[in-house]
């Protein structure tokens, strides 16, 4: 108990970042450190008297949220439905379901390493984001509340998506190709520091639902369709053969595994027929040339400050590349800023979740680089990208902000 | 076993020899067509209770009535099945003469009832329904009609093609009962001008067949104008019922649960399919809160979940000597009851709630966020500012699919509250009417010092508050289905003037 408590557990010791060198060391001692102490067994006890002991744990041992932890880690242990199990388990509450040897086992195990501050979503090896189920390995970044905001912004609010305009970009290929029955219109999104990859599977997956929908109904009906026949039958083609395409990028070999295992069993079906395709690759975004240009650039990277005090569950466990970016947290967010104009399509958009200090960093430093640009490059075509604006999660924290690549330099 | 007569029109002139006694029924004046409540039953004072089946009475003199068996077993009771006795022996010539003169006019005048009823229900129906089940089936039958590009379309057309083929085959049925009966009623009168013409036992069945469309017509059209009460927009919905525990500790707790009992019971009575969303038992017996949701049955049966439980929404008092109280005393408790509908994405779409009137607020709030901080607890609680309304989503691990459910539900009990207080828009919605659509009372229970329960709002009341509390809303619903529908006419008839 004393070991514990006096590595991980205490109640007012506090996990500094400083240096990455430090951090190692930090990680090394963590993992060197070998505990012993584990819950004593439980066998035989009922699942109130279980919550209230291992509850009682986890505060002592100053474990983040100790009854949603202990109520997860049951469910798991017990092997419980995945949607239903926390309701079931409050429905034991009045009733005398004893935990059996193999349950006690493993959920002492689970127990156990949650003192470690191991999180959850580790734990359980799977966590939701939106209603997909994603499996989650260490030391993948677990996806946060906010990241779901992002996603969603971007299927409910990207211009891209609204206007259809991607789809105009690839107008002249598809009037080319018109009579050869292989055209087919790809909305391109890359996904930089894809993690689990929950970002561009789910926005692939929302996408291909919710926009294709809509734009097959609307090219059906009379009034949006031009008079002429041809274009209608244009719009028809293209409809049917819409289809999204995400790459994803990351420097961790653990989470291209994963994303690509997230991407197979999340997306089985319209990878099948192709509605969408799914590809992820290990490279990072300073070296990453893509075969083709994008439409759409997502990316959750890593964005905290060095120096800032995160909850050991955080900065014990997750990749510290997921997390730290330099001084001012912004090294990733420049190297993506500088590569956009070489990534995208004309009048593309980009997305992103930052830190609530950088949207003002973020303008200043598109300045710079614009400025550079004019200075050193006389050539017009080159793209520029253009901060459009920043907005609130549901905390009131300025954390995603949306770029437009331009094609010309404004004024 | 319990044996009772329904039949009004032969009441009085029955006698039945059993084989072990002879006996006078009682009279009981009954609804041709009503089903007898138990409470009935247990008033009247039966010989016969030993009796194992009615074949064995021996009907006497009254040539035909109807029997019908109830199981009564404990609390429950099942489904009346009705038999139907014949007397051909032991005729009095005289007596039978009588009897079948005033019989035919009593049939003929049931007839003319249901026959009354059929032709107001059929006004009600589309002349073309033919056509228009026609046309659907052809655009179903269209290849291209399933392409995946369809869906809304599809949807659409399915369900109203479903829609409109039972309101066929139910004309078709009453149609065919109306002919029968009238092919029956015909004979009978010729019949009865002349004795030669069939023998008794062809008029008895001829009788027999009439009384029989009588009351099919009857019953089906009865139900049939009741669903036509259920005409609300979104009474077609599934309904989600929220118990909520009112102050008084174990006694409310314990309320919500025999609440919940007797939900549980009536859906099933009603072939509505409920499942159990939500239960936060109470610290020592029963439930502080439930979430319950209804939906149709699978085989057809309970139709309309949203609209035949919506009456249901208010407070609901209950009296009686709580065995939770250390002197066993008499105790008051309240419990809260809402029901709102489940709706379609499609309809909560429309409804566009401003930013500014909502105060959304995440278990997880404060502190840095992000990636900084690894919460798993996701609970959202939204606030609609105008009206007060609260709702909060602890039950999925995602904190935008929390959200997302719980605007949906705000949603869907804003709209449910406007349509109550007859408001156009839900801007319109103020704290006051929220208020008074929660804390309405509803209905009282009363179980000490005498046995009643008693609806507010129709004034209908029953002293069988066992059965009550069984499952056995279906008059008490149908009655404020009835009384709301009257209000809503003279409201029109006001408007109009």
């Amino acid at each position: 108990m004393d070991k514990i408590a006096s590595v991980v557990g205490h109640p007012f010791q506090v996990f500094v970042r400083s240096t990455s060198t430090n951090n190692n060391n930090n990680d090394n001692e963590n993992n060197n450190e070998n505990f012993v102490d584990i819950p004593p067994p439980m066998e035989g006890w009922t699942i109130p008297q279980v919550i209230q002991y291992s509850i009682q744990l986890l505060q002592e041992y100053d474990i983040s949220e100790p009854e949603a932890s202990v109520q997860q880690l049951l469910v798991h242990a017990l092997a419980l439905d995945w949607h239903t199990g926390v309701r079931q388990l409050s429905q034991w509450t009045q009733e005398q379901v004893v935990l059996t040897p193999s349950q006690d086992g493993h959920f002492r195990e689970l127990l156990s390493r949650r003192l470690h501050h191991e999180p959850i979503q580790y734990l359980l090896g799977q966590w939701d984001f939106l209603d997909y189920i994603v499996k989650i390995r260490p030391p993948l970044l677990c996806p946060r509340p906010e990241t779901e905001e992002l996603v969603m912004k971007v299927v409910l609010e990207d211009d891209v998506v609204r206007t259809g305009s991607w789809y105009s970009n690839n107008l002249d290929e598809i009037n080319n190709n018109m009579n050869n029955n292989r055209v087919c219109s790809d909305l391109r999104i890359l996904d930089v520091g894809c993690g689990t990859g929950v970002i561009g599977i789910a926005l692939a997956d929302q996408l291909s639902r919710r926009h294709f929908a809509r734009l097959s109904a609307s090219s059906s009906s009379p009034s949006s369709s031009s008079s002429t026949t041809t274009t209608t039958t244009t719009t028809n083609t293209v409809s049917t053969r819409t289809r999204v395409v995400v790459e994803a990028i990351d420097v961790d070999p653990i989470a291209i595994e994963v994303s690509r295992e997230n991407a197979n069993r999340l997306l089985t079906d319209k990878q099948h027929d192709e509605s969408i395709r799914y590809n992820a690759s290990l490279v990072s975004a300073q070296d990453f040339v893509p075969n083709e240009k994008f439409h759409i650039v997502v990316s959750n990277p890593p964005y905290i400050p060095r120096g800032e005090v995160l909850e050991p569950q955080v900065c014990l466990w997750e990749s510290e590349r997921a997390l730290f970016a330099g001084e001012d947290g912004l090294d990733v967010i420049k190297i993506i800023l500088e590569r956009l104009p070489d990534w995208c399509h004309p009048n593309a958009t980009c997305w992103m979740e930052v830190d609530p200090s950088h949207p003002p960093l973020i303008q200043k430093e598109l300045l710079r680089q614009n400025n550079d640009v004019d200075n050193n490059n006389n050539n017009n075509k080159h793209r520029r990208v253009r901060f459009v604006e920043s907005y609130q999660d549901m905390f009131g924290k300025d954390r995603f902000v949306k770029l437009l690549v331009n094609h010309e330099p404004t004024t | 076993m319990l044996v009772f007569v329904s039949s009004k029109l032969l009441v009085s002139h029955f006698r039945v020899v059993s084989g072990f006694s002879v006996t006078k029924l009682q009279p009981i004046h009954l609804r041709p067509t009503s089903v007898c409540t138990s409470s009935l039953i247990r008033n009247t004072q039966f010989p016969f209770q030993s009796l194992h089946c009615h074949h064995r009475f021996n009907i006497h003199t009254g040539t035909r009535g109807t029997f019908r068996s109830n199981d009564y077993v404990g609390r429950t009771t099942t489904t009346a099945t009705t038999t139907r006795c014949f007397a051909t022996t032991d005729k009095d010539k005289n007596n039978q003469q009588h009897l079948e003169e005033g019989f035919l006019t009593d049939l003929k005048q049931q007839f003319q009832v249901a026959v009354d009823l059929y032709e107001s229900n059929l006004k009600g129906i589309p002349t073309n329904l033919n056509n228009i089940v026609n046309d659907l089936e052809t655009e179903v039958a269209d290849p291209s009609f399933w392409d995946a590009d369809n869906k809304v379309r599809n949807a659409y057309v399915t369900s109203q093609l479903s829609k409109y083929r039972r309101l066929q085959q139910r004309r078709n049925d009453w149609t065919s009962w109306k002919e029968d009966g009238d092919a029956a009623l015909e004979m009978l009168q010729a019949a009865n001008a002349d004795d030669t013409l069939f023998s008794p036992e062809e008029r008895l069945s001829l009788a027999r067949e009439l009384e029989e469309c009588s009351h099919k017509l009857i019953q089906e059209g009865d139900r049939y104008q009741l669903e036509l009460l259920l005409s609300g927009p979104y009474d077609d919905q599934p309904c989600r019922i929220l118990l909520t525990a009112g102050a008084g500790g174990t006694e409310a707790n314990d309320w919500v649960a025999d609440l919940k009992r007797m939900y549980e019971r009536h859906a099933q009575k009603m072939g509505y399919a409920l499942q159990i969303e939500d239960e936060q038992p109470g610290d020592v017996v029963g439930y502080k809160s439930v979430e319950l949701l209804v939906s149709p049955g699978v085989g057809g049966g309970g139709s309309h979940p949203y609209g035949w439980f919506r009456g249901e929404k208010g407070t609901h008092r209950l009296v009686r000597l709580s065995p939770f109280n250390a002197n066993n005393k008499r105790q008051t408790t309240f419990a809260g009851v809402d029901v709102a509908p489940l709706l379609d994405d499609n309809d909560l779409n429309d409804i566009e709630i401003p930013e500014k009137d909502l105060e959304i607020t995440a278990m997880r709030s404060g502190g840095a966020g992000g990636q900084n901080v690894n919460k798993v607890n996701s609970a959202v609680r939204i606030k609609h500012l105008p009206s007060g309304l609260n709702v909060k989503c602890t039950q999925e691990r995602s904190q935008a699919m929390n959200k997302d459910l719980a605007m949906k539900r705000l949603k869907a009990q804003l709209l449910a509250i406007a349509k109550e207080q007859r408001v156009a828009e839900i801007k319109e919605i103020r704290g006051d009417q929220v208020e008074a659509s929660w804390g309405t009372q509803i209905r009282n229970y009363i179980l000490h010092p005498y046995k009643l329960i008693k609806d507010q709002r129709t004034g209908w009341e029953t002293s069988n508050v066992q059965n009550f509390l069984d499952g056995d809303l279906e008059e008490c619903i149908a009655e404020l289905l009835k009384t709301q529908a009257k209000e809503q006419q003279e409201l029109q008839r006001e408007t109009e003037q």
